[in-house]
């Protein structure tokens, strides 16, 4: 009788428990259509007061794709180098990669057809230098530029303090002068003063202002098809120079690489465990491909983002044309937000996918509020501005992102509250300032700077790839050593 | 309950779509029928509008 009375009380507790759950759960996903209504409020409420909203409402919703992508697919370019070189699993670098892939063959018809928002940064050693400094912040900070803005959605407080630190570095790195003036070569400032700047830019005060304007700009800016000799804007340029020499030939090398060092031997004591010929070519090649598909998730969320990346160029183009003009300065102008417009009338409007400068902004706009001059360099004050982020619209792409993220997030009930404690927040502080000072020495981060640079032709896209993994190499390195340094003071302390 | 994810998916599309209607017109008419001789659209485009040609330049250079 009293086993009977027993086992009632444990199915009556599981059963509560398993209404608890379902309970959760069910809040989650009204939290998640609570989020997708909020956007949609926001979407048409502004198209209804004002048509030209719907300019920003297109960076909201591709941001919001982007974010439900980047969460399901785990989409994070720290791992895959921490995981490639910690403990040797090439899946979320070949992952990447495909989805790099896949971005550059959805890219190279709206190249060819002339449409396209993307323009080529300046290639020099910089941008392995800037790589450099941003694969170190990303395995220190444990997270990205772009997976640290999903995994804020999924309530990690962790990458909101790298978002919060990158953000502040950038556009205190962007501003700093006086003393760092001293490290800047004499070339540099005179470069930079012949440019006729307007006046109110002042070019020869400011490290970054003069690496840019006289270093950086005096770089070409060319993709592989120029290089070629073709254009962008044609079939041979956007597919034979852009997609085949630029993507297709250096992506296949690189995979061949991981899967030699990485993937072959594996894979071949495995099937020959289980009594499989693998001698030959033919063997080669099915271990390769084995590799290409054995991150499917990542690989299906690079299919959609790439499709997503590109047709965002397209639709922005088109809304540019439809409106009559060429930035979305413009058009803040004509709907009344004139405050933080750069000199020329512009603001940061790049018409696709990226992550840093939109960050950098709204720490540039809370700072001016503050009474902080900074409209007088040239990041800020000659192209991007620093509007209200309330209407920056690259701002809302990366809210949508995090919301977007949130909501898939929710639904997968793999959100979840998770605070830091003191030492994950100082590596996020620190991971995340090392990022900042990387994606402003190399004009962009791990998407600006690599992923939409790749798979758009860039010669500079990969250069700030190679940077980006000797960073993360030296970033994997050192965390072994602290690791290893802390480890044996605890066993120390505990007498072992 | 787990099916209303579809919510999700049909409402994003439906925004996405609307924009991509809204946008595709001035497309048609500008470049999409220039499949394969985008450059000739580009080169119009910079006559049009030198100075901001030359703004466009200097953007990417500063992201």
């Amino acid at each position: 009788m009293q086993q009977q009375v027993a086992n009632v009380a444990t199915a009556e507790t599981a059963v509560a428990k398993m209404t608890l759950e379902e309970e959760a759960k069910r809040k989650k996903r009204l939290w998640a259509l609570g989020l997708l209504g909020f956007f949609a409020i926001v979407s048409v409420g502004t198209f209804a007061y004002n048509e030209y909203y719907i300019y920003l409402s297109v960076y909201l919703w591709f941001g919001m794709i982007y974010g439900m992508c980047l969460q399901y697919g785990r989409f994070c370019f720290s791992s895959a180098f921490r995981d490639l070189f910690a403990i040797k699993v090439p899946r979320m670098l070949v992952g990447i990669v495909i989805a790099t892939l896949l971005f550059g063959a959805v890219s190279a018809p709206i190249t060819a057809i002339g449409l396209s928002t993307f323009h080529a940064a300046p290639v020099s050693s910089h941008a392995i230098i800037a790589g450099v400094f941003f694969g170190i912040g990303m395995v220190i900070a444990g997270g990205c530029a772009s997976s640290s803005l999903y995994k804020t959605g999924e309530g990690n407080m962790n990458a909101l303090i790298v978002i919060l630190s990158l953000s502040l570095t950038q556009a205190l790195f962007a501003d700093v002068g006086g003393w760092a003036n001293n490290f800047v070569p004499e070339a540099w400032t005179q470069s930079a003063a012949a440019r006729g700047l307007p006046a109110s830019i002042n070019v020869t005060d400011g490290w970054v202002d003069q690496y840019l304007a006289g270093y950086v700009w005096n770089q070409p800016a060319v993709t592989y098809a120029e290089v070629l000799g073709m254009s962008n804007a044609s079939v041979s340029g956007a597919f034979v120079g852009n997609l085949l020499v630029g993507i297709v030939v250096p992506a296949s090398l690189l995979l061949a690489v991981v899967y030699v060092l990485y993937w072959r031997k594996g894979y071949r004591r495995k099937q020959q465990k289980a009594g499989k010929d693998v001698s030959g070519f033919t063997g080669e090649l099915a271990g390769y491909w084995s590799m290409i598909i054995a991150n499917k998730r990542t690989a299906i969320a690079g299919l959609i983002l790439g499709i997503a990346c590109a047709l965002h160029m397209l639709v922005i183009q088109g809304l540019r044309v439809k409106f009559g003009f060429k930035n979305a300065g413009v058009l803040l102008e004509r709907i009344g937000w004139d405050f933080g417009l750069s000199v020329q009338g512009t603001v940061f409007d790049p018409g696709y996918w990226y992550v840093t400068t939109q960050e950098a902004q709204w720490v540039g706009w809370t700072l001016q509020k503050m009474g902080v001059e900074n409209l007088d360099n040239i990041y800020f004050g000659f192209v991007n501005g620093i509007p209200n982020p309330a209407i920056n619209p690259a701002d809302w792409m990366s809210f949508a992102l995090i919301g977007g993220a949130a909501i898939i997030a929710l639904y997968h009930n793999e959100f979840k509250f998770k605070k830091p404690t003191w030492e994950t927040a100082m590596w996020s502080v620190i991971g995340g300032a090392f990022m900042g000072i990387g994606a402003r020495l190399g004009l962009g981060c791990n998407v600006g700077a690599f992923f939409v640079r790749v798979a758009n032709g860039d010669c500079s896209g990969w250069l700030f790839g190679l940077g980006m993994a000797g960073g993360a190499y030296m970033g994997v390195k050192f965390f072994n050593w602290w690791t290893e340094r802390k480890l044996a003071k605890e066993a120390e302390a505990c007498g072992l | 309950m787990k099916s209303d994810l579809w919510i999700v998916f049909a409402v994003t599309a439906g925004f996405l779509g609307f924009q991509m209607g809204y946008a595709l017109p001035p497309m048609q008419e500008v470049g999409l029928s220039a499949f394969g001789h985008g450059d000739k659209h580009v080169e119009e485009s910079a006559e049009a509008d030198a100075a901001m040609e030359q703004f466009k330049e200097l953007e990417n250079l500063m992201k």
